[in-house]
Order: structure tokens, then sequence, then C-alpha cells
């Protein structure tokens, strides 16, 4: 087992926030730079369009529907941010620093994952509204699909480590990292990315057609709220997919903890890109397509990578 | 103070707005909202400007006055019509005429409402709901046993049969326009759902009545007019319903640059991202097998018809295009897939026969081919709407109906501006 340090407990939810924060303020200002890079509008001041938006989320007042489940409408953020914290606590950070780093780790993500339904589910019912609970179903409708499809090519990816803990996992990459020895993985990998976090393709919580879905009641600092914590999911599963698939914090000269970021960094920037470029795809038609496509793919990547790891 | 940077920071950004189309509207409300000097939003909730497009007709007042109260505080409408809607204190809100541009004035009313120079619109609606919660039975529930009735106005969910398997299942009813988004405006609807699938549907109030074609296809009927003039609207309404499309399957920057390529009139440029979003299955992958229907049931004119296999296009009887070598374009499938890339293959051909026919002049007699097909096809949308929605997913049937830009009108006349 490799040597982890724990940051101190105290320190933990400031360390977790922190990277929720950050890392939702990094997912917007990409997702701002691609829609002006795509629409062929880049300009100086591009920049400043993400934080000009952030502003006027601050500004404009919440807004109120008939009877709504107040606590439910806090909650929900407040459930899907600590989901989100929950999952990033067994990623390693830096070289060798976890918040909590157990050795069934994996088993600890795919279980915060699950919860993440849960909170989506709140939010739609929360503001008492027939759009809003629509994505909220909708989603608890797709969820199980993303996550069977996640846990199988993680548990691939704990195959060659002999070990559930994620640090096992990223030494395990000390030769050759999972995404040449497993080319499967982190294509596959990007669905559950974009699927529990409900982004581009794979939006159907609150996409467009259901008029922003189970945000269509959400304004101001609630919407930033749910924003925030779907931007932190985001990150979470970026850093994942970054310690199981690209090799954590290995990495020469620089830092365990800049690699990281660099390495989590490449995954938002396709994730964000892919959001601009692929249509959303139908509940019924990605459901199919999950179901007949994705998981058989996943079934094949799992015996390819217990195959290569069986001992010559 | 940093409340000030904040609001001085929220008045530069790109003004969030709802865009509300009356009569004559459409087509400047599907411009305004690929326009990339402003945002527009799926929700009310989101915006902080509401831009009523046209004339908005009577029976519409109390709708938009309800999506006018959604939009938070700070709020302000601002129209584009050559005429005020009735609407109770909107006679004074900021106006441009039809044939100006509104962004400027939606820019500076977002500026002057984030700097506190202009106040917030005050809320129309009643303030608290006429309903009770009371319905039939001895303890106060709605219907059936525990369930059904209109607590508070609203319908509550009833079980009923599957319409696939007879399986008795909870049905709800979901009220869909007359503003959502990407429908048809004025366009109210009542949905039975049973989860996603639609299994009944009601009109309460259809859209306008009156046609809504580019002018320059309206001129053409009776007067001459340059061959390059209605090929260029061609191509932009054509763009602008895929934009449409696109923007509904969360591609509003793709939606933008499609736009652009028309604007430039580029027909390379929009060859080539609209062989992308076929090719690469960026679009493909959201709207193939979607959709799928008998053209017929919807006029058997038009895109939506050469889309599923048919070659006919009033072009090719037409003298004016015989010098330009005309030939229609024509896909297989029907679905919706096929509709989108056979727009934006017409609006490719379009775009290059406004080249190639430089000053030449079509002379009115022939039938016209307008962007929608035909003119005069009268469908009975009474029968045919329903047809199209239940049994479907409620994103396919919208997905269907964005893709098919329909037009429900039931007289011949162009709409009063």
């Amino acid at each position: 087992m490799p040597e982890v340090s724990t940051i101190h407990p105290a320190l933990a939810p400031l360390v977790a926030f922190g990277v929720l924060l950050g890392g939702a303020a990094i997912v917007f200002a990409l997702d701002g730079l691609w829609a002006a890079a795509i629409a062929g509008r880049t300009s100086r001041t591009m920049w400043l369009e993400p934080l000009r938006r952030l502003a006027l989320l601050l500004v404009q007042r919440p807004s109120t529907t008939e009877r709504p489940d107040a606590m439910l409408r806090i909650l929900a953020p407040a459930a899907y941010a600590a989901v989100a914290a929950g999952a990033l606590s067994v990623v390693p950070l830096g070289d060798q620093v976890a918040i909590a780093d157990v050795r069934t780790g994996i088993v600890m993500f795919g279980a915060a994952e699950a919860l993440a339904i849960v909170a989506i589910f709140m939010h739609g019912w929360a503001t008492n509204a027939h759009l809003s609970l629509l994505g909220g179903y909708r989603f608890v409708a797709m969820g199980l699909s993303y996550e069977l499809v996640s846990m199988f090519v993680l548990i691939a990816a704990a195959l060659p480590a002999e070990s559930l803990q994620v640090s096992a996992i990223v030494t395990s990459q000390s030769e050759l990292w999972n995404v040449l020895r497993q080319p499967l993985g982190l294509p596959l990998w990007l669905i559950p990315m974009m699927g529990v976090s409900f982004w581009g393709p794979l939006n159907l919580a609150d996409g467009a057609d259901l008029a922003g879905g189970t945000s269509a009641e959400s304004s101001g600092r609630q919407r930033l709220l749910w924003q925030a914590a779907r931007g932190g999911m985001l990150t979470v599963m970026a850093a994942m997919g970054a310690a199981a698939f690209l090799g954590g914090w290995l990495g020469p000269v620089l830092p365990g903890w800049l690699w990281m970021f660099i390495k989590t960094l490449a995954l938002l920037i396709v994730v964000t890109g892919l959001g601009h470029v692929v249509g959303r795809v139908g509940a019924e038609k990605s459901m199919r397509l999950l179901w007949v496509v994705g998981l058989p793919l996943s079934f094949v990547h799992l015996g390819l990578a217990g195959w290569e790891a069986l001992p010559r | 103070m940093a409340v000030n940077l904040l609001r001085a920071l929220a008045a530069r950004a790109a003004p969030p707005v709802f865009v509300l189309a009356g009569d004559g509207g459409q087509a400047r409300a599907r411009r305004l909202r690929l326009d990339p000097r402003v945002r527009a939003v799926d929700s009310p909730r989101h915006a902080t400007v509401l831009v009523v497009v046209g004339r908005m007709p009577a029976g519409l007042n109390d709708a938009a006055a309800a999506v006018h109260d959604q939009l938070p505080e700070p709020r302000a409408v601002v129209v584009w019509s050559a005429v005020s809607p009735s609407v109770a204190g909107w006679s004074a809100a900021p106006r441009v005429g039809d044939d100006e541009d509104p962004v400027p004035l939606i820019v500076d009313v977002h500026r002057e409402l984030l700097r506190r120079q202009r106040p917030s619109t005050e809320i129309i609606g009643p303030r608290t709901n006429p309903h009770k919660w009371q319905g039939v039975g001895p303890h106060g529930q709605g219907g059936e046993g525990m369930m059904g009735g209109h607590p508070y106005g609203r319908s509550m969910a009833m079980t009923g049969p599957d319409v696939r398997d007879g399986l008795q299942l909870d049905r709800v009813s979901v009220p869909l326009g007359p503003f959502l988004p990407f429908m048809p405006q004025g366009l109210e609807l009542v949905s039975e759902l049973q989860g996603d699938v639609i299994v009944g549907l009601q009109v309460i109030r259809w859209p306008a009545s009156c046609l809504d074609v580019p002018p320059v296809f309206q001129r053409a009927r009776t007067a001459p007019v340059r061959i390059a003039a209605l090929e260029r609207a061609r191509a932009q309404h054509l763009v602008e319903v895929t934009g449409q499309l696109l923007a509904l399957h969360g591609l509003p920057a793709l939606a933008v640059r499609l736009h652009r390529a028309v604007k430039n009139d580029d027909p390379d440029a929009l060859d080539r991202l609209a062989t992308r979003l076929g090719r690469l299955g960026l679009l493909r992958g959201a709207t193939a097998g979607v959709g799928q229907i008998d053209p017929d049931r919807v006029g058997g004119t038009g895109p939506n018809a050469r889309a599923a296999g048919s070659s006919d296009d009033a072009r090719v009887h037409d003298p004016a295009y015989r010098a330009l070598n005309f030939a229609p374009i024509v896909h297989q499938r029907g679905d919706a897939n096929a509709r989108w890339q056979q727009r934006l293959a017409e609006a490719t051909q379009a775009l290059s026969l406004a080249r190639r026919a430089g000053d030449a002049v079509r002379p009115p007699g022939p039938e016209l081919e307008t962007p929608r097909g035909r003119a005069g096809v009268h469908v009975d949308w009474d029968v045919v709407l329903p047809e199209l929605a239940v049994g479907r997913a409620l994103d396919a049937f919208v997905t269907t109906l964005v893709s098919l830009d329909l037009d429900f009108a039931k007289k011949d006349a162009p709409c009063q501006r």
C-alpha cells in the first residue's frame, strides 16, 4: 500500500470546497471561452464575460414559486455539493495527498455518485413546477445507466493495481498510463463525467427543451449555488478521470498537485468543448445507446483489462 | 461599494433576454435569438429583459403578463413592434419600430436597469391564487379516492391506462406554451404525460392565423423581384429555423456560427458547417431516427417532403430558374435528421443560386416555392397535431415540431405588422 498522507480533518472541508468552487469557476470560464470560439465571436473582453454573468447572478433576486418545498430548495444544491465533496475525498489531489484515501476508494466514489440522483431529483421536485419535475425524473430514469458504466470502467482501472484504493491505481500507472493500457477507458469515462453532472449531450435534467428543466424556476443566488455545485461535480469527475487514466500526480519535474491540476484541466477543456458541439440526445435514444452500446463496450473493456492483468 | 462593483460588472454583460413573439413577429424573434450581442435564455426566470416582438393579440395578454411576472427583479420590457401591446403598463415601455435594430435599445435598458437608472417594472398579475385546494370529496380531496381533482387549479396526477400496454400508470397534465421558447409562439397546449410519453394532447389556442413568410416572398406573388433577394431570404429563413433546432439541443454557439455564414453570404462556410454537423454526428446523434412522419400529413410540400424522398419543388417549373440549372435536393428517411440536413443543403444551394443569378429578375405568375413549400396548402391541424404527439416522448415531440417548421395559418393572408 502506498504511503498516503491525509489532509487534516479540520482543513478537509476548506480544501474540498476550495477545489469545488475553484473547479466550478474554471468550468464556467472554459464554457464561456468555448462558446465564444465556436460562435466565431472571440474578442479581448471575452475573458470577462463569465465574470459578468456571475455578477449578474449575484445581483438578480432569487425567484419564488407557488408553495415550493422551501427546505428542499436549499437542501438540493447543498446535497449535490456535499455528494461531490464526498466523492472528491478519495481522489488524490497531489503527491500522495488525499482527504481520505480509503482502501475501498472507488466504492466510496460510486456510492457518492449514486446519491447525486437524489440531490438532482430534490432540485426538480422542490419548486413545485411541472417542467422542473420532468427534468428531475428524467435524470432518475437515466442515472443508473451512467453509474453502471462508471463502475465497470473504474473496476477495470483497479485490476492492474490489484486494489480499490485510488492512490494504488495511480501508482500502478508509473510505467504506463491507463489511457494507453486500457484505451476504451477514458472515452467511456466521458459518459459518466457528462452524465452525473448532466452536461452537454447528456443534459436531460436541465435541458433547453424543458425551458431549463430543474433550473427553470431558479434565478439569482439560488441558481448560482446549483450551477456551482454542478461545476464542482464535473471537476470531481474530471479529477477522478485524471487519477484513474492519466496517471494522477505522476509526472517529471513539476510537483504532483500541479500535474493533477493540468490533467484535470485537460479533461475539463475536452468536456466543456464537447458540450458546445455535440447535441443533446433525447432520453429514449440515449437510454438505448447506453444500454445497447455503452454497457457492452464497458464489459468488453473490463474483460480486456482482466485478461491483460492476468499474471504471466 | 462591493454591490456597486457587482452592478457595474453585471451591467456590461450581454443582456439575458426572453423573447415573446406575437403576430408577424416569429421570424424576427428567431433572428433575435441568434443575435450574438444578446443572450437568449430558455426560461423567463433567467432573463432581465422581456422582448415582445410583433403585435401581441389581446387573447395572449394574460399569458404575456404571467411570463413578465416570472422575470426576477431587476426586470424591464422592450417592445419591437409598430404597435404597443395592450398589457397594463406596457404602452409606456421602450419601443422600436419593426424595421429598426432593437439590440442597442435592449443593451441600454439592461445597463440602466442594473445601474439603478431605470426602475424595475412591477408585477402585473394577481399575487395570490384564486383557486382553492378543496375538491369534491368529503375530506376536501379532489376526485376519485385520494387522487385526481384540481387542487389550487392544477390537475393532480391520476391513473390511466398506458397507451402501449394498458398498464394502469399515473398521468399528469402538463400545460405547454403559449410562449415556450422553441415551440411555435402562441400555441397553447395541454399534454397528458405518462412519464415522458404523451398520451393525450389538447390544443387550447392556435398561433396566429396569418402567414409568416419573409416579406420578399409576399411581394413575389404579384410583383417582379430579383432572384438573388428571394434566394437570400430563403437561405436566411432556413438557417434561422435550423438554428432553433440547434439551440433546442443545447448548441447555441453553433447556431450563431451558422447564422454568421448566411449573413456574410458565404455558401462554402455554410456547407462546411453542415457537413461537420452531419458527418461528425454532432447533431445527427440527437436527431437520427427521431420524428419520423409521413410528410403528406403535414402538407406534402416543401423541405419536409423533399427530406422524405419527394422531388417536388415549384422552382423546377419556374422559367426564371431554368437559366440557373436548378435541380431540387432530396434526402431519404424523412426523420428530423434528414429535415435539418435538407434545410441546410437548400440554404447553401440558395446562396449559390443568389450568387449566380446576378441581377436576374423573376416575373410573377408561376407557382412560388416559399421556404416552407407551396403556398395555399391546408392541413387539418386539429387532427394532425395530436397525431404527431400521442405515443411519442415529449422531447421527441418537441424536436419533431421544431424540425418541421410548421405554419399553422388558417388563412392565406400575410400577417399584419
